[in-house]
């Protein structure tokens, strides 16, 4: 379906990865009621932890591609 | 005046390149990634390439121009003649001039970095500032471009185990002074492998031309022992990235406006605007200091190197560090920029710190509280109390950043603004489809990987 027309029938999307989804999730009362403070906190504490690490890992691709040339 | 400084020069170079029985002069230019770029000319060219530069065809150089536009000329200056200590010196010597890129006409072409620079330097001598600066970049060296195998740990150098690294420094700076580039010290850095090799701060043009230098000469030592140096941002994981913290103050004459005697931390009003003018602009100059997908993968917490925006005096974690004033040392008075890397573009990275800083002079910016704490263990909600931003997390939100800026487009010009922009946007696409195409190969892996992270570890 196109983009547009997923739109105008008010179809959403899901949070695209990690990130997202705890960004998401730290706006929400909801979930933050649903969980109770200790949990809720905890577990976006320690998947912020998971997706920094994730992102700061050094890709063989880096490598391949920078250390011969920087 | 600067004419005949310009024609003294040229005599000179003329003169040392007959006394050295120079052959082969280097014409040394920079593309907008902070590439160097080389064509050689022989003697006989010499007198003419001084008078009226040498053509060359930049359509194949990376930001330059469009393939009907590429006659270009390389303008050497004069001033920047040194001989190449690793080539032959006794007979047939090879010597190196940087040149100011024009337009066949002869106006200068825009998309030269070393322009860009000079137009900055020239915003700031009409204010009557010098800006100086003596940046420290960091390195590491590694058996081969291969891979991150250090030298003075483990494996294939175990025969050798400190010496070589201090042999190749030693050498290293001898180099770097035979070429007329001060050095203050060089020492082993934090991390296996890495090390460092300081500059004596100099006029921000002279800085960046040395820069350049400097890891020509680095890299050439380390090829003639049979290993590899590399100004790579974050090499290995677990250990510390290399950085380029930027020391700057800016003069008036011959006296250092940075410093005031009665302030608590000896800093002038305009200096602490400076500092103010770095701090507010630096998420959108990032994308210029810190250029490359893997410079990213330095500026994480927990390696000396910034993720916040905060300045102190003898905090680490701080994206500006004032160093602490020793009686008599005025002129040594200065602000430490920290996020930038060794892999930058020193002509764009000195300009956009200038243009920053001097946006805090002239628009009179309120420099925040200092922050003496560990910005890394504090928590987020403190730092939001407390103003702390942050830097960009990757290049694409860095480069988003920088293209809704004013003052980098202003800084850098059109040309090399929009180009910069293509290129590195090309980059991170690059990066990403081939990180997230559902083969994830890590550079470290193995053990050391599961050493690093594992979730039970995290707070629960």
């Amino acid at each position: 379906m196109p983009e547009a027309e997923r739109k105008n029938r008010g179809i959403g999307t899901l949070p695209g990865n990690l990130i997202e989804a705890i960004e998401l999730m730290e706006g929400s009362e909801l979930v933050r009621k649903c969980l109770g403070d200790h949990i809720f906190f905890s577990f976006i504490r320690n998947k912020k932890a998971e997706w920094d690490n994730y992102r700061t890992q050094v890709t063989a691709y880096e490598l391949k591609r920078y250390l011969p040339t920087l | 005046m600067v004419t005949k400084t310009r024609e003294e020069s040229k005599e000179y170079v003329l003169q040392m390149a007959k006394e050295h029985d120079v052959k082969f002069i280097r014409l040394w230019f920079t593309d907008i990634l902070g590439m160097l770029k080389s064509f050689a000319i022989t003697v006989e060219e010499l007198e003419d390439a001084l008078e009226g530069g040498m053509g060359f065809d930049g359509s194949s150089i990376e930001g330059f121009v469009r393939i009907e536009e590429s006659d270009m000329i390389a303008m050497p200056d004069p001033t920047t003649f040194t001989l190449l200590p690793w080539r032959p010196k006794e007979h047939h010597a090879v010597a190196k001039m940087f040149c100011d890129i024009l337009r066949p006409g002869g106006e200068p072409f825009e998309g030269d970095p070393r322009y860009v620079l000079n137009r900055n330097l020239k915003r700031a001598a009409d204010l009557g500032y010098t800006l100086y600066v003596g940046p420290e970049l960091e390195y590491f060296y590694f058996k081969d471009s291969e891979g991150t195998e250090f030298l003075d740990r483990g494996g294939y150098f175990d025969m050798t185990p400190l010496d070589l690294a201090m042999d190749l420094r030693r050498e290293t700076v001898l180099t770097l002074e035979e070429m007329g580039i001060g050095v203050e010290y060089s020492h082993h850095e934090v991390a296996q492998s890495q090390h460092e090799v300081d500059m004596r701060y100099t006029d921000a043009l002279t800085m960046a031309d040395s820069v350049m230098t400097y890891r020509v000469v680095v890299k050439q030592i380390a090829l003639k022992y049979g290993v590899y140096a590399t100004f790579m941002p974050k090499p290995v994981i677990g250990i510390n990235g290399s950085g380029m913290h930027v020391h700057q103050s800016l003069f008036k004459g011959e006296r250092n406006v940075f410093f005031a005697e009665n302030d608590s931390y000896h800093l002038s009003k305009l200096a602490k605007c400076y500092i103010a003018g770095l701090m507010k602009h630096a998420p959108e100059i990032t994308a210029i200091t810190s250029q490359w997908v893997n410079s990213y993968k330095r500026l994480v917490p927990g390696y000396e190197a910034p993720t916040y925006i905060s300045w102190g005096t003898r905090n680490r974690s701080a994206l500006v560090r004032v160093p602490e004033y020793k009686p008599g040392k005025e002129k040594a008075t200065r602000v430490e920029f920290r996020s930038p890397d060794p892999a930058c573009n020193p002509y764009l990275a000195f300009s956009v710190m200038l243009a920053a800083g001097l946006e805090g002079i002239e628009r009179q910016y309120e420099l925040p509280e200092p922050v003496e704490e560990d910005v890394f263990h504090m928590p987020e909600a403190e730092r939001t109390n407390r103003g702390i931003g942050t830097l960009p997390g990757n290049l694409i939100e860095a480069i988003e950043l920088m293209e809704g800026s004013e003052l980098v487009r202003k800084c850098l010009g059109d040309h090399i603004f929009f180009s910069f922009i293509r290129n590195k946007k090309a980059e991170w696409d690059n990066y990403r489809t081939q990180v997230t195409g559902g083969c994830i190969s890590y550079a470290g892996g193995g053990e050391e990987e599961q050493r690093d992270w594992h979730p039970s570890r995290e707070p629960y």
